[in-house]
């Protein structure tokens, strides 16, 4: 018992001189004194002079100070207790001087919060893995038509079936169909679902683990009892995360399935699924030439991602050898899902990663700025305390300490601040990101915010520690009062600030190339007029109009219907909506009345749209005249007619006139999709192109059909309103619902909205960019106005002199002005050269702007001159108030 | 200083200082020095720069324990005593330094 109490004895001994250090250390003192004074009676009493023998004690003992530390260190707390003197001295010096560590603090708090929003989001979409087993062997795989243009094309059926029993690289592959549903229950609303439709083995390939009931097993083929699976997301907002789900049956386009399994948030692939379901055909009866399912797959563990691309290609050159008819110039494209789902943000996401690394750097070079500054107030203090033999190394240590110390609480400050706009950033973020459920702060970003928050403290510390290490103490001591700036000292300022002004001005060119782009990308024409319309789409399954003719009837009838409300005033529908989602078909055609040269290929794209379309579009008629109710379906009598765009007057008819020709090869069946039931037609009419595939796509010859002419059955509405589109939508609802109640309208949204999501991303980087390249003009025009007015301060003494002597108020603001100029052109000639050489990254981002635009280059150049010296004018205007028998006095 | 007197190794003198404190009443630093002179017919001689560094890590480990007291001059100075945990100790190293130098010694006597 009592040994074990020694030994908690000796702990809290430990922990005492822990927590009280100056305590212990002054007991040491006196005990060693005590051992000092015992040892110098011995030596009189053996007869020596009490002088010497006092002196001969403390020769003996060896140095009371080193005695001391060594003491101290072999109690083995030293560590500990230094750095947590160290600690305390830090803050005290931070305490000390509350405005130099607020802006200190601020500025890295600042730069550290910019990369922690940032950083987390790259984190979760480039970094991560995906939440799927094995994540890197899966892989994406399209059909690809050189001469037809078509990349990343679906996959027919029977091509798949070919493709996932005759590879030699895959372990699996799986076939799926994204296409929507109407979920009707009674007493509820009709809800329009994203369906999936799937093999069997799709959740087996992906690897997904269901967090409710199961996937679907294997003898769940065409012909079984429907089941479907639902996401977490969808189970959560339309069931309340009912825990009791597995079971339920539903109605689903008027079909029963039941209930068998719930998928988690980020397992949910493709992104936005509703629902999953088998496929409930064979793949067997289907035409090659149908090409309509996507494929994934996941390559076997001994393949290479290329060696399966290669086994692809020949796969498909043997399918297109045995089926040239249908598979003539067919091959295989793939990449890996993650490659897929990230897209064309990395570029974006690891421009504006690198515009956050260059602010925390402009912040770090301040801060290490402020630090020199004030590190030659304190050199003498730091010279005195080297004097009385404080080791250099623990100094340096103390000085590391207190940026650490500085580090950190910007670090706090910042991740804080990070958090906060990474909520604004994600909901200012473009639909589009992608993963977005996985962006979160986990303990990974912390980390790497820490250790970068770390190495900041340690980067920017350095600087006045160097200092310190070349400092001479005996110069520091004399002329410490005089507090004359070494000129290495103001060296090392300046280049901070040169670079500080270079690493904006490439971040500000950086913006500025974004916001031309950004503006032309605003001003592009889209043939239509964005305002007052309202769109929603409707999706007819055959519980609703059962036959080609009623698609055609009910939509002409809702047409009608709607075009009669009050404040309509115009009302059409199309196939496929302007910067909408894109389901478009681009196929050959032939020109009845015209010769094509042979090297020009006859394709379009097919788009059917109504009667009133273009009208509510308020899309141009360049020549000829649009449809109208007059021109029914072929086969009641009527011609085909036909309307096509300037794209395709420009490429296949040389802009010659192309009214009244006839265009043929026009007659599809898009399998259950609809159809269009004409084989040939007229040109009516030429309307201005609208752009569909994005604001920056160029436009492609395109035929527009009559919606009374096609019997499309998913389409989107689109009402243009006499003023406010939004206000016209329960009247809009009451009307379909009055043809047919069970009827839901998915994608209710204005064309300015559609509009916007189609800018978004550009509005996205474009704004961030801005944002932080106004925080680093900010930053270093802070950088400039310290670095300037501290100098200014240095030569008060030499300017009082001038003053004295004679010289006027302008030559000592030329003087200071000339220094500031000297920094900020050195800064924008290499921040220039930076610029040009990085601008390249930009280049993919940008839209009708070069990324070395020597007007935007001119135009960032001067701002930063403009700003550089108007911090520079203050200093200089002090600099002249120096009232000379002040400054001389002081010295 | 003559040549007769020796430098002591760190872990000898800290098994110096545990038996030194064994023998009698709590005792102050210089005290647990001079005692080690005087039993050693001074040859062993403390080097007083070991000594604190000594005296402290004992302590740290709860070996020896120490109490400000009064010395034989009047003044105020830090008395070390022996733990029962390093009562333990010491027989354990008394037992180890036996080994040791019966070892070394039968070494050197070997002809």
């Amino acid at each position: 018992m009592e040994p074990l109490f020694d030994f908690v004895r000796a702990l809290g001994l430990k922990v005492r001189t822990l927590l009280r250090p100056d305590r212990s250390w002054h007991e040491l003192d006196e005990e060693m004194r005590f051992h000092i004074d015992m040892e110098a009676e011995r030596l009189r009493a053996e007869g020596m002079p009490p002088r010497d023998a006092r002196r001969q004690a403390m020769i003996r003992f060896g140095g009371m100070e080193r005695q001391k530390q060594r003491t101290r260190e072999a109690r083995g707390t030293a560590l500990v207790e230094d750095a947590m003197q160290d600690l305390k001295y830090g803050i005290r010096m931070i305490l000390k001087n509350p405005v130099f560590s607020a802006v200190a603090i601020a500025t890295l708090a600042l730069g550290i919060g910019a990369n922690t929003a940032i950083y987390t989001v790259v984190e979760a979409v480039l970094l991560e893995p995906l939440p799927f087993e094995e994540p890197d062997e899966l892989t994406l795989l399209w059909t690809h038509n050189e001469e037809q243009n078509q990349t990343k094309y679906m996959v027919s059926p029977l091509d798949f079936d070919d493709w996932r029993t005759q590879n030699n690289t895959f372990e699996a592959m799986a076939a799926y169909w994204p296409s929507t549903a109407t979920l009707t229950e009674v007493g509820g609303d009709p809800t329009r679902v994203r369906q999936v439709f799937t093999t069997e083995d799709y959740f087996d390939v992906l690897g997904t683990s269901p967090i409710r009931g199961r996937t679907f097993t294997p003898d769940e083929g065409p012909g079984s009892n429907p089941v479907a699976i639902l996401s977490e997301g969808f189970w959560e907002r339309r069931f309340g995360a009912d825990p009791d789900i597995i079971g339920r049956v539903l109605t689903l386009d008027g079909s029963p399935v039941e209930v068998v399994g719930v998928i988690s948030a980020q397992q949910t692939f493709p992104v936005n699924t509703d629902i999953w379901t088998q496929m409930t055909w064979p793949m067997q009866i289907q035409s090659r030439y149908a090409r309509w399912m996507s494929a994934i797959g996941r390559v076997a563990d001994d393949s290479e991602f290329e060696a399966a691309r290669a086994d692809m290609v020949s796969l498909a050159s043997r399918i297109e050898a045995e089926h040239p008819d249908t598979n003539r110039g067919w091959t295989v494209t793939m990449s890996t899902l993650h490659d897929e789902l990230v897209g064309d943000t990395r570029t974006a996401l690891i421009v504006l990663l690198s515009a956050t690394g260059l602010v925390l750097l402009i912040a770090c070079a301040n801060v290490a700025n402020l630090l020199l500054s004030r590190s030659e107030v304190r050199s003498r203090e730091i010279a005195v305390r080297v004097a009385f033999g404080a080791g250099r190394a623990r100094l340096v240590r103390q000085l590391l300490t207190e940026s650490l110390v500085l580090a950190g609480a910007g670090a706090l400050l910042g991740i804080a601040l990070g958090q906060i706009s990474l909520r604004g950033l994600l909901a200012m973020a473009p639909v589009t990101l992608p993963r977005e459920n996985a962006i979160t702060m986990d303990g990974t970003v912390l980390g790497v915010v820490l250790v970068a928050s770390l190495l900041t403290g340690l980067l920017f510390g350095l600087a006045p520690i160097a200092r310190l290490l070349k400092s001479d103490v005996h110069t520091t001591i004399r002329d410490g009062a005089r507090s004359t700036s070494g000129v290495g000292g103001h060296r090392l300022q300046n280049s901070f600030v040169v670079a500080q002004l270079a690493m904006a001005l490439m971040l500000v060119v950086g913006a500025g190339l974004l916001v031309q782009s950004f503006s032309n990308l605003r001003s592009v024409d889209t043939g239509f007029q964005a305002t007052d319309v309202l769109t929603f789409e409707l999706d007819l399954n055959t519980s609703v109009a059962e036959t080609d003719d009623d698609v055609i009837l009910f939509y002409d009838q809702l047409r009608q219907r709607l075009a009669e409300l009050p404040g309509v005033n115009a009302v059409g529908d199309a196939s496929t909506l302007p910067l909408g989602e894109s389901l478009d078909y681009s196929q050959p055609i032939s020109l009845l009345d015209r010769e094509t040269p042979a090297e020009v290929e006859t394709r379009a794209t097919i788009r059917p749209v109504s009667p009133g379309f273009f009208a509510a579009m308020r899309t141009p008629v360049v020549a000829g005249r649009v449809f109208d109710d007059t021109y029914r379906r072929p086969d009641d009598g009527q011609p085909g007619v036909l309307v096509v765009n300037e794209a395709f007057v420009r490429s296949l008819y040389a802009r010659e006139d192309p009214l009244n020709d006839r265009v043929g090869q026009l007659g599809l069946r898009f399998g259950p999709l609809g159809a269009i039931h004409m084989s040939e037609g007229e040109i009516i009419g030429v309307v201005a192109d609208l752009k569909y595939e994005g604001l920056r796509s160029d436009p492609i010859p395109a035929v527009y059909v009559s919606g009374l002419q096609s019997s499309i059955r998913r389409r989107t509405l689109t009402v243009r309103a006499d003023d406010d589109a939004s206000a016209l939508l329960p009247a809009v609802r009451r009307e379909v619902a009055g043809i047919n109640p069970s009827v839901a309208l998915t994608n209710v949204q204005t064309m300015e909205t559609v509009l916007a999501d189609a800018q978004s991303r550009d509005r996205f980087s474009t704004l961030l960019l801005t944002l932080f390249g106004i925080v680093a003009l900010l930053l270093a025009s802070v950088g400039v106005y310290g670095v300037l007015a501290y100098a200014v301060e240095q030569r008060r003494s030499e300017v009082g002199i001038r003053m004295a002597l004679g010289a006027a108020a302008s030559d000592v603001r030329a003087m200071v002005l000339t220094d500031g100029a000297k920094i900020v052109i050195v800064g924008l000639v290499l921040g220039l050269v930076g610029a040009l050489a990085l601008s390249g990254v930009l280049a993919s981002q940008l839209y009708g702007v070069s990324p070395r635009e020597p007007i935007i280059y001119a135009t960032v150049a001067g701002i930063l001159l403009l700003v550089g010296l108007v911090a520079s004018f203050v200093p200089a205007w002090r600099a002249t108030r120096v009232n000379p028998v002040v400054a001389m006095k002081r010295e | 200083m003559t040549s007769t007197r020796t430098d002591l190794l760190q872990g000898t003198l800290e098994l110096l200082i545990l038996k030194t404190l064994q023998i009698g009443e709590p005792m102050h630093g210089w005290g647990v020095a001079m005692r080690i002179q005087q039993l050693s017919s001074e040859v062993l001689q403390v080097n007083q720069g070991s000594l604190y560094p000594a005296l402290h890590r004992l302590e740290h480990k709860g070996w020896i324990r120490s109490e400000w007291g009064t010395s034989e001059n009047n003044r105020r100075a830090k008395f070390y005593r022996l733990t029962a945990l390093g009562r333990r100790q010491l027989a354990e190293e008394r037992e180890q330094w036996e080994l040791f130098s019966a070892a070394v010694g039968e070494i050197l006597s070997a002809t």
